[in-house]
């Protein structure tokens, strides 16, 4: 019965476009085909030889053969009705190549089993949606050179770069009439199907055209030096101005796609490499420079604290010790006036015997001189420098 | 074997696609169909879907791409209004906007006669509307001043009618892809900005020296300042201390006999702490031991 079942499909859905369908297609109880058409083939034929017998089997055997063969086409025709969309993926339904909504009025299938009839009549339309796919810019570049090569350009070659004729390499212009390269590279995904796939002939074209839009669009706002190395004062960085200006289009267009990250690249033109190192070299000396007597600012500062620490602790310490000490004589002087008052000799004598014999105790030498007899002057020699000087070198 | 209801099924069956082929036609959602009757223009069909035709000789069905399409037009030199010499191309975005016209106009949809025609049309509005306009106005750090979008914007206004009407072209966008100035002027453009970074290079060589040798000097300016005032504050402290001495030292005016004795004494033990050599005569104290007699006692006295 499948038979039947793929001629009703097959011109079913056509009925409504072809007013004259022919009426001999419904579908009529079928007999069984073998039994009327084999006796009337024995019939008319007397059975002449076992050949025919053979045949006939032979015929039958085949006709069984095919019979299974339009079972199994059929099964493959309602199994190549089902479509699978993978994760990742979405489709869109088209029935004579209008979008079909689905039950419940989406027109984007999820990923899953959709049913549809083979084309003409339905198209399935698979869109992928979940890969993120990549656009870069065409216009802003140095065309033909690896980033190795450009990085590595030097005085043998950059002269080739002194003048850039128009179509042969790609750059933007800044507001101060420099010249800068810039590559934008967008990666993006499909965010509306329907609009992606049947509002542009080439959706990833036209993302091209809005990013060199963009890379010019933001270059025509700043100076060389802010674009390439931004500044303090920048309000909207190079990059920034890019993306914005990226989505501002993207939407204006309905392009159907959301960016997922925009990366910019920009360099100096090669021509001026080799000053915009030095420049970039003499910046860092300058800081360098500076860092380094900032260090020794901060350090004779800090010594200066110490020092100055230093002198006013030793002076306090001295006073503190001048005031003590004399305190302290202050107090003895007190202590002792009643005794010094009650005996005056006594008391002297007293201090300056005791003073004698603490004293020299220390003394390292220590000479005496007796009393010269009958008068004579005392003599005495003494040689104080006992250590024998140095003697002089005389050249 | 003629009634047999299988072949007649397949009879029927390609009857039915044989009739559909002759006297229907599919527009795809991407597309736009015109139909003409005997060579004449005869309807428009601007939705997607299956619609009846008569067959062939009658009936022709042209289906045009119904999608924006792009080009990028040429990359052409011209002047700004102050005489400067730019180069700039412009990508169009366009679609079929009235099939009819599109089609009579470009025999039979021909896609590059249409973008060759709207590119001349494009290519003339720039050249206007840039010639009008200063080179500042398309690069300028001032956004009120920056004209970039309305450059755009003017070209667009001044090609979106005509294509519309003489082409069936409908214009979506339109913007600047290249920019690019001749290459003369490139030589010029890199010689002056290596010069701007001549000068920066000085600069910051000379100003890394300047600063240095300033910050050094208020260094050490500062250094003194703070020693200066350690030592003037010492002082103060130390005259302060001094006050204070001479405030205990007036305890000494009651007996200055015994004020200059314990002074005396002192100071003597003072000297006396280090590694001394002393020479004494035989009047001092304490050693009149080593004196004979009373005579030294006298003596001592």
């Amino acid at each position: 019965m499948s038979d039947d079942e793929k001629d009703n499909q097959a011109k079913g859905d056509p009925d409504k476009g072809d007013p004259k369908s022919p009426p001999a297609s419904k579908p009529e109880p079928t007999p069984e085909p073998e039994p009327t058409s084999e006796p009337a083939l024995e019939q008319g034929k007397v059975i002449e030889d076992s050949g025919t017998m053979a045949l006939s089997h032979a015929l039958k055997r085949s006709f069984h053969f095919v019979k299974a063969l339009v079972a199994i086409l059929a099964l493959g025709a309602v199994f190549s009705c089902m479509k699978q969309v993978e994760p990742g993926e979405q489709a869109v339904i088209l029935r004579f190549g209008k979008v079909v909504a689905a039950s419940d009025g989406t027109t984007v299938r999820q990923p899953g089993i959709v049913w549809a009839l083979p084309y003409p009549i339905h198209e399935v339309v698979k869109i992928p949606v979940g890969e993120s796919r990549t656009v870069r810019s065409t216009v802003g570049w140095l065309r033909g050179l690896t980033d190795e090569q450009i990085d590595t350009a030097d005085e043998t070659n950059i002269g080739e770069f002194m003048e850039l004729p128009p179509g042969q390499h790609g750059y933007t212009l800044t507001t101060d009439h420099n010249i800068i390269h810039v590559r934008a590279t967008a990666k993006y995904r499909i965010s509306n199907p329907v609009d992606f796939i049947f509002n542009f002939e080439d959706g990833a074209e036209s993302l091209t055209n809005v990013l060199d839009n963009a890379i010019l669009y933001a270059s025509a706002r700043m100076k060389a030096d802010d674009a390439l190395f931004g500044g303090e004062d920048v309000i909207q960085t190079f990059e920034e101005t890019v993306a914005l200006r990226i989505d501002t289009l993207i939407d204006r267009l309905n392009l159907g796609v959301t960016i997922e990250n925009v990366d910019v690249k920009k360099i100096p033109p090669l021509a001026t490499k080799l000053q915009f190192e030095e420049v970039q070299q003499s910046e860092q000396e300058r800081s360098k420079t500076i860092n380094e007597a900032k260090g020794f600012s901060r350090e004779t500062l800090e010594r200066a604290v110490g020092e100055s620490n230093a002198v006013i602790s030793a002076a306090i310490g001295r006073s503190r010790a001048t005031v003590q000490s004399v305190q302290a004589d202050a107090a003895y002087f007190t202590d002792q006036l009643p005794h010094f008052l009650a005996n005056r000799d006594l008391y002297t004598k007293r201090l300056m015997i005791e003073t004698m014999k603490s004293s020299l105790t220390n003394v390292q030498d220590l000479f005496f001189i007796p009393q010269a007899v009958s008068g004579q002057s005392p003599e005495l020699r003494l040689n104080l420098s006992r250590e024998p000087e140095k003697p002089k070198v005389i050249n | 074997m003629k009634k047999n209801p299988y072949t007649l099924i397949t009879a029927g069956v390609l009857v039915v696609i044989f009739l559909l082929l002759l006297f229907t036609f599919q527009v795809r959602k991407t597309q736009v169909a015109v139909v003409t009757n005997f060579g004449k223009f005869e309807e428009t069909k601007t939705e997607p879907g299956l619609y009846f035709r008569w067959p062939a000789p009658i009936q022709k069905v042209y289906k045009l791409e119904n999608r924006m399409q792009s080009f990028e037009g040429k990359f052409s030199q011209l002047p700004t209004r102050d005489e400067k010499m730019l180069m700039v191309s412009l990508f169009v975005g366009w679609r079929i906007g009235d099939p009819k016209i599109f089609l009579q106009r470009f025999d039979q949809g021909n896609k590059e006669k249409a973008e060759e025609s709207l590119e001349n049309l494009v290519e003339g509005a720039k050249m206007t509307v840039i010639g009008k306009r200063d080179f500042l106005d398309l690069i300028s750090p001032d956004a009120s001043q920056l004209g970039f979008d309305k450059i755009e914007k003017d070209i667009l206004e001044k090609v979106r009618a005509q294509a519309e009407a003489d082409y069936g072209i409908e214009v979506t966008v339109l913007g600047i892809k290249r920019i690019g100035l001749p290459t003369t002027v490139t030589s010029y453009v890199f010689t002056r900005m290596i010069q701007e970074r001549n000068v920066l290079i000085s600069q910051f060589r000379g100003e890394g020296q300047a600063l240095a040798a300033e910050i050094r000097a208020e260094a050490n300016r500062k250094r003194s300042e703070i020693l200066a005032e350690a030592n003037g504050q010492a002082r103060r402290i130390e005259g302060k201390a001094d006050e204070e001495a001479a405030a205990a030292y007036s305890v000494f005016a009651q007996n200055e006999e015994l004020a200059m004795l314990i002074l005396e004494v002192n100071a003597f033990k003072e000297v006396m702490k280090g590694k001394t050599t002393l020479i004494l005569g035989p009047d001092t104290p304490a050693l009149g031991i080593l004196q004979s007699g009373s005579r030294n006692r006298d003596n001592a006295k």
